[in-house]
């Protein structure tokens, strides 16, 4: 279907590295290595989901690819364009194609700045104030809130009505990608499903791209066409959101899968679920071989001695572990 | 719970959507300012702080105004008078009225205090706020240099300038200014560590704004509470230095009037003639006491957890 | 069973400059021993303040302001504090939803379980340090005599939180109250947790009452189901009732607004319109009238009062009587 057309975004072997602070008498610099070689291809006009749980690196991937940290390694190719080298400068063109929704409503929005400052800050200095009000109050249309809510400050709002202004202030610059970063995470149960039905009409409506990024992995399969699940910085699995549930070929991925609390007191005594034994390994000190290999319960020799790279194991759907590798593993 | 509950039919009536759905926000709106003006308000210290202050600056800007006499004129015939109908605090040793010098030793305190605070402000806050958004090699440089400025002692900045520019209020002032700057630096940058890792500042980022509009819209407003609570504090401290510069004569010269002098010469004949050093000491502590108060309550009132 | 905590017509405010904010308002349920009661709802349901109030650890602007509180058969609201503060991580036990803040950080885990237990009972230091051992046992920590030499900050979040539960376990209290515990954990880690709280309630019979947002964790552990909204109880029910046959809009409408990942089919959620009531001006009459699909006059007037609607079963809301009605004149 899309054979012939770039995909929105391709990353490749995307790396963020944190330097720590090093002891004051060795000599050896250790990193946080929140991302450690991703590869992910963004199609236009999807919503791919990245899940996974907390120190996996998502939130930094996401950061990372609209290049709010400057990536340590790897490329971003944007429409084709490689904007992981960019200057500050030379990025500013790209800045208004992809932009960012924030998971804390609370901390997003500058608290002394009133709503229609908030929203038209990034529009182009060129239109006259007269241009910008009125575009101001046709954002705040398309996400529920009405124009008398322009002068008002943040705090004035509750915390889905700020995710609404967040929202409108990404659409201002009319965007073509969206990186939603946990958007509904800090929200109640009944205003997730609003935001979360407003940003499918808005990617309607503007033909908007997104990368959905979340720990709640109910809310990222109802939303994405493919979800990505990511372990201690790596993506260990990339498949159509059906398939993930139903059909995970990563041990973790199964782990979390299964821990996920159904809202059905029938399904929830039947499902039969996987119990990970210990903890995350710190982002400083990875494993060795297959970072998951430490709370897997099918870990394998080979996984201590090489990592698992991420293959096409049926059509749409990758996996990095020896155990679906055809090579280590043969059916 | 299980009386029978009588209904009327047409209270069964479905009520239209229209009727039903407010997006009304019910608490009246309040700025940042607002709230904090009214918690300052009902804190019964900082309003006293406030009249004070506001007294204080009131006389010091209209004194030529609230009194006959001038502060120079001798009139040795009267000299060290008890309060009376023509001079309500009464004279010092050379006849001068008293409350004619204070109302001009005012003047002075308040404008050292002012216009030290000022500079401090100008550049603290700018240096501060360029060493915290930038952070890494440029903050190390500019935070070492302050610290490096910082260990030399005020005294010495104070008698360099009084050196080359000459003893007087404008010494005085630039003096007090380079002194304390380093002060709100600090604090400045550390307000602005603390916030550009916010989210908001993330977001404007994203959106391309460049780096001075970040620290001057977002960033430094948002450190205004700190700095403002940071300015009520340095003032009293400025007075207090400008008191006693002039009490051991390194501040204006006579015959100006700073209380600081007043109280120095008024110490000579202190057992003889109370009064003369009464007046000017209670002036300072209580210009002083008043900017402390009102400071403290401003700190609690434009402290964000504090909000009811 | 033999009702363990009985509330009647619980209503607590919060006296604010702006106002008093009623935060709940007239709260009756049962928790039975052994029990595993869940209360789902919203932010500023007055989930929470509830059972902030049944322990007395309301702040300086809160206050019951009405109602009974009786646990085995005392009156809670009538103690002095110092009888209070025997019950309290005695006999009832509260963990927070943020193990990070709720230990403190410069003494061991032991020692505070220690403290914790000599504090309550003339028990000595030895049997108590025993308790510990036995406790961090229970809720799944591995190497317990060590653990309990360690200190807060040695412990992964999901320890922490296991550490909390057995520090709030080691008194033997009859019931515990866990007020979103698991919410800012990882699922994986929630998962686990879940299963302690399963095995503690199997082990010693402790009832427990679970306070979330998240009806996914309530099906996994509850046995029965209390929905809260404005500040009142609307829907009450055993679990899988609730779940099958929910009877208040709020609950049909939490339902709809989830998505259930079991379902292939993607149905669009069915959000809630609207935004949670401001408890400073508190609507006359039944508080989710504004958002509810089916409003009729009389709902916009008075509170519904909670009718019965099958075996344990009671709902807060006008229509079914509209329908009974309807039924009867048909």
């Amino acid at each position: 279907m899309l054979e012939n057309t770039l995909p929105l975004l391709e990353i490749t072997k995307l790396k963020k590295y944190f330097p720590m602070k090093h002891k004051l008498f060795s000599k050896k610099r250790s990193f946080l290595q929140a991302v450690d070689g991703i590869d992910l291809r963004i199609e236009r006009g999807e919503t791919v989901g990245l899940v996974g749980e907390s120190g996996c690196g998502k939130t930094t991937a996401g950061r990372t690819v609209i290049r709010l940290y400057d990536p340590t390694q790897g490329k971003i190719l944007f429409d084709g364009k490689d904007i992981a080298g960019l200057s500050q400068k030379q990025m500013l063109p790209f800045r208004r194609k992809m932009q960012m929704i924030f998971q804390d409503p609370y901390a997003s929005l500058d608290p002394r700045f009133l709503v229609k400052d908030i929203v038209s800050e990034g529009m182009v200095p060129s239109l006259s104030r007269g241009e910008k009000l009125e575009k101001v109050k046709f954002l705040l249309s398309k996400v529920g809130l009405n124009s008398e809510h322009a002068n008002r400050f943040p705090h004035e709002f509750s915390g889905g009505q700020r995710q609404r202004i967040g929202i409108a202030r990404a659409l201002a610059v009319e965007p073509e990608f969206i990186v939603c970063d946990e958007p509904i995470s800090a929200l109640d149960v009944s205003i997730q499903a609003q935001v979360v039905n407003m940003l499918q009409d808005l990617q309607h409506d503007f033909g908007l791209t997104y990368l959905f990024i979340a720990h709640d992995i109910s809310m990222v399969k109802y939303i994405s066409n493919r979800i990505a699940v990511m372990y201690l910085g790596k993506i260990v699995e990339i498949a159509p959101s059906d398939e993930v549930y139903t059909h995970p070929l990563h041990p973790y991925s199964q782990a979390l899968l299964s821990a996920v609390p159904i809202p059905d007191p029938g399904e929830a005594q039947k499902a039969m679920r996987i119990v990970l034994e210990g903890d995350v390994p710190s982002p400083i000190d990875v494993p060795e071989g297959c970072r998951f290999r430490t709370r897997c319960s099918h870990a394998m020799d080979v996984c201590a001695r090489q990592t698992p790279e991420l293959k096409e194991v049926e059509s749409g759907h990758y996996v990095a572990c020896f155990l679906t590798d055809e090579d280590t593993h043969p059916r | 719970m299980d009386e029978q509950v009588h209904v009327p039919a047409e209270l069964f009536a479905p009520v239209p959507p229209q009727e039903k759905l407010r997006n009304e926000i019910v608490r009246p709106s309040m700025s940042y300012w607002q709230d904090a003006w009214r918690r300052l308000r009902a804190n019964p210290l900082a309003m006293i702080g406030l009249v004070i202050v506001i007294f204080m600056t009131f006389l010091a800007l209209f004194a030529p105004l609230l009194t006959p006499y001038d502060y120079y004129s001798q009139d040795l015939y009267n000299a060290n008078a008890v309060p009376s109908k023509e001079h309500w605090l009464g004279t010092d040793q050379f006849g001068r009225d008293l409350l004619t010098r204070i109302l001009f030793g005012a003047r002075i305190s308040m404008t050292v205090a002012y216009v030290s605070t000022l500079l401090v402000l100008v550049i603290g806050v700018t240096y501060g706020g360029v060493s915290g958004y930038f952070g890494g090699k440029v903050d190390n440089v500019m935070m070492r240099i302050a610290d490096i400025l910082s260990g030399v002692p005020s005294m010495l900045y104070l008698i360099l300038l009084m050196v080359v520019l000459g003893p007087g209020l404008v010494t005085i002032i630039i003096a007090m200014g380079i002194a304390n700057w380093i002060g709100m630096a600090r604090m400045v940058r550390a307000e602005v560590l603390k916030l550009k890792n916010q989210e908001f500042v993330m977001a404007a980022r994203a959106l391309g704004v460049n780096n001075r509009k970040i620290l001057f819209r977002h960033l430094l407003p948002n450190s205004m509470g700190t700095i403002i609570v940071n300015l009520t504090f340095a003032i009293p401290g400025a007075i207090f230095a400008e008191a006693f510069l002039s009490f051991i004569g390194l501040g204006v010269s006579a015959p100006q009037a700073s209380w600081g002098m007043m109280v120095s010469e008024a110490m000579q004949m202190f057992m003889a003639f109370p009064l003369n050093l009464f007046w000017p000491a209670l002036a300072i502590c209580i210009t002083i006491l008043g900017f402390n108060f009102l400071g403290d309550g401003l700190r609690d009132a434009l402290d964000p957890k504090m909000r009811k | 069973m033999q009702k363990l905590l009985q509330v009647k017509e619980l209503r607590t405010s919060f006296f604010t400059y702006a106002g008093e904010v009623k935060a709940v308002r007239g709260v009756d349920f049962d928790v039975h021993r052994g029990e595993a009661v869940g209360f789902v709802g919203e932010s500023g349901c007055g989930k929470s303040v509830t059972m902030l109030s049944v322990m007395d650890i309301l702040d300086d602007v809160g206050k019951i302001v009405g109602g009974s509180i009786l646990f085995e058969g005392v009156e809670l609201t009538a103690l002095s504090e110092k009888k209070m503060q025997a019950i309290r991580g005695n006999q009832i036990s509260m963990i927070f939803q943020d193990p990070m803040t709720s230990l403190n950080p410069v003494y061991t885990v032991g020692n505070q379980m220690v403290e914790h237990q000599v504090r309550h009972s003339k028990i000595a230091r030895s049997e108590a340090r025993r308790r510990a051992i036995d406790m961090l046992e229970l809720v799944g920590l591995p190497q317990p005599e060590e653990r309990i030499r360690q200190y807060p900050h040695e412990f992964s979040g999901g320890m922490r939180q296991r550490a909390m539960i057995a520090m709030a376990l080691v008194t033997g209290p009859k019931l515990l109250i866990a007020d979103e515990p698991t919410t800012a954990l990882d699922v994986t880690i929630q998962a686990q947790i879940l299963e302690v709280m399963k095995d503690v309630r199997k082990e010693l019979n402790t009832s427990i009452i679970l306070i979330t947002h998240d009806l996914g964790v309530v099906a996994s552990l509850c046995d029965r189901v209390n929905v809260m909204y404005g500040g009142k109880i609307v829907e009450s029910a055993q679990a899988m009732e609730l779940y099958r046959h929910p009877g208040h809009p709020y609950t049909v409408g939490l339902l709809q607004s989830v998505p259930n990942p079991a379902k292939k089919s993607k149905e669009r959620l069915v959000p809630i319109e609207g935004q949670p009531p401001d408890l400073l001006k508190p609507p006359e009459g039944c508080p989710f009238a504004p958002r509810c699909p089916h409003t009729m006059r009389i709902c916009q007037q008075k509170m519904p009062p909670a009718f019965p609607s099958g075996e344990g079963h009671s709902v807060a809301c006008w229509l079914p009587l509209k329908q009974k009605e309807e039924a009867h004149d048909a």
